[in-house]
């Protein structure tokens, strides 16, 4: 990822002054005019920004606060990115440490995959002090098309782990129907040609959170928990006649017949979403002019992508 | 052509209306007599009973809320069989079950009588505007010679296989929505908990790599093919973000059951040394679980991405 990156804000004519544990990694970019740093607080040193993409906590760590720091060659005034996936937990104790010292410490992860590393379809995520992002923001744009703000220190990498954490289930989900759509006698491709076609497969994972989870609207019913419970009754019952394991599924079944038993029947099919905030204590309903614009926006911002 | 009505409800109230739109010579039934003043008033003939309607018509719909009420219609006292015709079709509309509806069109066979299933996506909204998916399980021939008929009533009408795969394609569409929710309502209140407002939430992970494609095509490049090397992205970086959200949810008390889950299937296709294979890898547990393999051809891929019509919005396979 760093790679891709790091070529990009080059490519934007930033000035750019590399460090890595391997020194190879850095040669295409010193042969495109970088300077080579010795160490993290030699790139501290001579910078008023830096960026660390590195693979999880243990590695930033090191490379902030261990031996020749970053931090230790940072000036005040300064400022350091953190495009790792990291724990929100450890950027806001790095962010501590470096506040004390007068640099600021931001955690900025992205989300596109190598591919958008390099084509720059990227997404970054921001938590932290929003003049400082507004600062770098011309920075920012040269590592991706999509640099937003989203809150407070550690809320890029609450982002990013609900972002990456909700699609693993959801591949697990995936793989569970999938094998059930396949021993059931559908060949893959015709069946994912064919849910692809569906309400589900037209849009994005996301885009129906819009319509009840985040309104906490769940009356009238676009679709009844009653008709939900049926149908996935019926998906488990025809894997238990093939001879499909399904975790996901079961589990989803128990919590839309623990919905059922509060008298939620006739509501829509989401309601069943509203167990998970009581057992975490959260309680989510955004006004609906908000969701109506900011659902706006996004067909907006897709359509001029498109063009 | 004359076609039956039966079940005039949230989605069939809709789709009996496409027809009747398109100039189909309509006869209707519900439970509720009251439900089909709508189509009377715009034309359409009334009928007493399934039974009825079968003799007056040369092929039939039903939309109706379960395997129950469906086996009433079709097979029940004054039902669908006892009025229709020999060579008439019978599509059920219906989500279904695959057991019930191949039941059904083997005891229609026996008289002659085809019996497809042909579920629907895409809500009331989509039966309302036509935008809507009609999966078919059957004779192919049947479906062929009714196309027109189908295609009044939604715009993606496609035959699927024998019968019962309609009802197949449409259990697996489901179940994955709510298998999702699930998954996703537990993200999200970890997300709200630990301090982002929900919508700036769902606006961040919206422009995510999840965010940006539809539900579907993240299968493209890894299971569809059975190909998980090289990595796009390796699983023990996944294991690790997986582990961080988790370790998240105990820190601020949000239970997990699904990631959790998802957790161990990672864990588990670590442990057989798949750390460095891409991070879709922990699929393959399911495929042995299930004793299911999947390979399908790039080229094959490819080129329903193409049949799509959209292409230009697709991902490209690797």
């Amino acid at each position: 990822m760093g790679a891709h990156m790091a070529a990009n804000l080059q490519k934007a004519g930033h000035d750019l002054i590399v460090h890595d544990m391997r020194q190879d990694a850095a040669d295409p970019h010193i042969a495109a005019g970088a300077t080579w740093a010795e160490s993290p607080q030699a790139v501290g040193a001579d910078s008023d920004v830096v960026f660390l993409s590195l693979p999880g906590p243990p590695e930033v760590k090191a490379v902030a606060l261990g031996d020749k720091s970053l931090l230790s060659g940072m000036m005040p005034g300064s400022a350091c990115f953190d495009l790792s996936t990291n724990s929100p937990t450890l950027v806001r104790q790095l962010h501590a440490t470096f506040v004390e010292k007068g640099v600021e410490f931001l955690d900025a992860p992205v989300s596109g995959g190598p591919r958008g590393a390099e084509s720059g379809k990227l997404s970054l995520w921001i938590g932290g002090a929003e003049d400082a992002f507004n600062t770098y923001k011309p920075v920012l744009d040269a590592i991706g098309d999509r640099a937003a703000y989203i809150g407070a220190i550690g809320a890029g990498s609450v982002a990013k782990l609900v972002h990456n954490c909700g699609g693993k289930s959801v591949q697990c989900a995936l793989a569970e129907v999938f094998t059930l759509g396949v021993k059931a006698g559908i060949p893959p491709l015709k069946l994912w040609e064919t849910v692809r076609q569906g309400i589900i497969g037209r849009e994005n994972p996301f885009d129906s959170l819009t319509r009840h989870f985040l309104r906490n609207h769940y009356d009238p019913p676009d679709f009844t928990l009653r008709l939900a419970q049926k149908d996935v009754s019926m998906a488990l019952e025809l894997a238990r006649e093939v001879g499909v394991p399904m975790r996901f599924a079961s589990m989803a079944l128990e919590e839309i017949t623990e919905a059922m038993s509060r008298g939620w029947a006739e509501r829509d099919a989401r309601v069943a979403m509203v167990l998970q905030q009581e057992r975490a204590g959260v309680h989510i309903a955004v006004d609906d002019g908000r969701v109506d614009a900011a659902v706006a926006k996004m067909a907006t911002e897709r359509a001029a992508n498109d063009n | 052509m004359k076609v039956g009505f039966v079940g005039l409800g949230m989605m069939g109230k809709f789709m009996a209306a496409n027809l009747q739109e398109k100039g189909f010579d309509l006869v209707v039934h519900d439970l509720n007599k009251a439900a089909a003043e709508p189509h009377i008033a715009a034309g359409a003939a009334w009928a007493d009973s399934p039974k009825a309607l079968g003799e007056a018509v040369d092929v039939v719909f039903s939309s109706l809320p379960g395997p129950p009420e469906v086996e009433a219609v079709a097979l029940g006292e004054n039902g669908l069989l006892a009025g229709m015709s020999k060579d008439g079709a019978y599509f059920d509309l219906s989500t279904n079950s695959p057991t019930v509806v191949r039941r059904i069109h083997a005891v229609f066979a026996e008289k002659g009588v085809h019996m497809l299933d042909a579920p629907v996506s895409g809500g009331p909204h989509g039966a309302e505007s036509g935008k809507l998916a009609l999966w078919i399980g059957g004779p192919e021939a049947v479906y062929n010679k009714h196309k027109s008929v189908l295609d009044a009533i939604g715009d993606r009408a496609n035959y699927i296989g024998d019968i019962g795969a309609g009802s197949v394609a449409k259990l697996v569409h489901n179940c994955s929505g709510y298998a999702m929710q699930c998954a996703l309502a537990e993200v999200f209140t970890l997300g709200v908990k630990a301090g982002v407002e929900p919508l700036a939430l769902w606006e961040a992970v919206r422009q995510g790599a999840q965010g940006r494609r539809r539900t579907y095509d993240g299968l493209i490049n890894q299971f569809l093919p059975g190909e998980y090397d090289p990595a796009d992205f390796a699983l023990r970086l996944a294991h690790k973000d997986v582990s961080l959200a988790t370790a998240l949810g105990r820190e601020i008390g949000v239970p997990m059951r699904m990631a959790n889950l998802a957790l161990e299937e990672m864990t588990e296709a670590m442990n057989r040394g798949w750390g460095n294979r891409d991070s879709r890898s922990p699929m393959i547990l399911q495929l042995e679980r299930a004793g299911v393999e999947i390979a399908v051809d790039k080229d094959d891929i490819r080129a329903a991405l193409e049949r799509d019509g959209a292409a230009n919005d697709n991902p490209k396979p690797n």
